[in-house]
């Protein structure tokens, strides 16, 4: 304990206050600190097991999941070309709509022609 | 070739960091030695940073745990007692954070020096009852630096290490924490 050794008494009461230790541990305070350091020790030695577990399982867990997903792409690939041609389909149907309907708007002149609804009904034979 | 003869001289390693040493091979009767040797200084200084022996008690021990986990790391350039101080300043600052989280426990004065001192006089209680007062209204750098001279024996530098500041700053505050013991304590002088 460090004291400025001042003849002051105030200064000694402080200094005395200040160096005292009033408080003695309880009895069982070091048990208690050694069981829970041993605790500790024990937690943590299980976390780094597990870590190095992880170490290793993580990477493997990866690798699997790339591979089925991998799996997963190539049995997939024929379905682009379904999707082709059902697009191609799409596209037909499409044309002709648009055939049947300019054809329609055509025979709302006044003039009508016998070739355009020839087609229209061509068209709308098609459709159905 | 020339030898110096100084490359030869070992620093001689105080007693508590060779058993550090010794914990961080693995020798747990190390560990109960350092904790047999230090639990009073530092239930102490706790104690009267608290004002309860609850807290106290606890504070010092997440410390000793805090130790055992670093006896791995731990490189003697300062020495033990900067240190263990070093971790017992953070543990406090961590009770700090825990104490704001929660609603405050009222500590009546009275009942800390009831649990320090029972047989006191009712004049040494009072006294110390303003000290308790005077010395928990500090700034905790400042009661901290106070504490670590006065209480432990810390020098300067190693209350520097332990509070992560410069000498002349550690001087500084315990100048004033005694100014303001002084200021608080007045009354009492005979």
């Amino acid at each position: 304990m460090k004291t400025n050794h001042n003849s002051d008494p105030l200064d000694q009461t402080i200094d005395a206050l200040l160096a005292s230790r009033p408080l003695a541990p309880s009895d069982d305070f070091a048990t208690r600190v050694l069981a829970a350091a041993e605790a500790d020790s024990d937690a943590r030695n299980s976390k780094r097991s597990l870590g190095s577990l992880l170490k290793f399982a993580l990477p493997l867990a990866a690798a699997v999941v790339i591979t089925i997903s991998l799996l997963q792409l190539n049995s997939g690939s024929t379905e682009p070309a379904e999707a082709a041609v059902l697009s191609a389909a799409e596209a037909q149907e499409i044309f002709l709509l648009e055939e049947s309907l300019s054809s329609l708007a055509t025979v709302g002149t006044t003039e009508f022609v016998t070739k355009d609804l020839l087609s229209t009904l061509d068209a709308l034979y098609l459709e159905i | 070739m020339r030898t110096s003869s100084t490359a030869s001289i070992q620093p001689i390693e105080d007693i508590d960091s060779a058993c550090l040493r010794a914990l961080a091979e693995g020798d747990q009767a190390a560990f109960a030695q350092i904790v047999d040797r230090w639990q009073t200084r530092l239930i102490n200084f706790f104690y009267r940073a608290t004002g309860n022996r609850a807290d106290a008690e606890d504070l010092a021990q997440e410390t000793f745990i805090e130790l055992n986990r670093a006896a791995t790391r731990y490189q003697s350039q300062g020495t033990f007692s900067a240190f263990i101080f070093t971790l017992a300043r953070r543990r406090l600052i961590d009770g700090y954070r825990k104490k704001a989280r929660r609603p405050l426990e009222f500590v009546d004065p009275g009942e800390y020096f009831m649990q320090s001192q029972p047989e006191a006089t009712d004049h040494t209680r009072e006294i110390e009852e303003a000290f308790h007062r005077a010395l928990t209204a500090l700034p905790d750098n400042q009661r901290n630096a106070i504490l670590m001279l006065q209480q432990q024996g810390l020098s300067y530098d190693e209350i520097a290490q332990a509070l992560d500041a410069s000498v002349s700053a550690v001087k500084t505050w315990i100048h004033r924490a005694r100014t303001h013991l002084r200021q608080e304590l007045k009354d009492f002088q005979t």
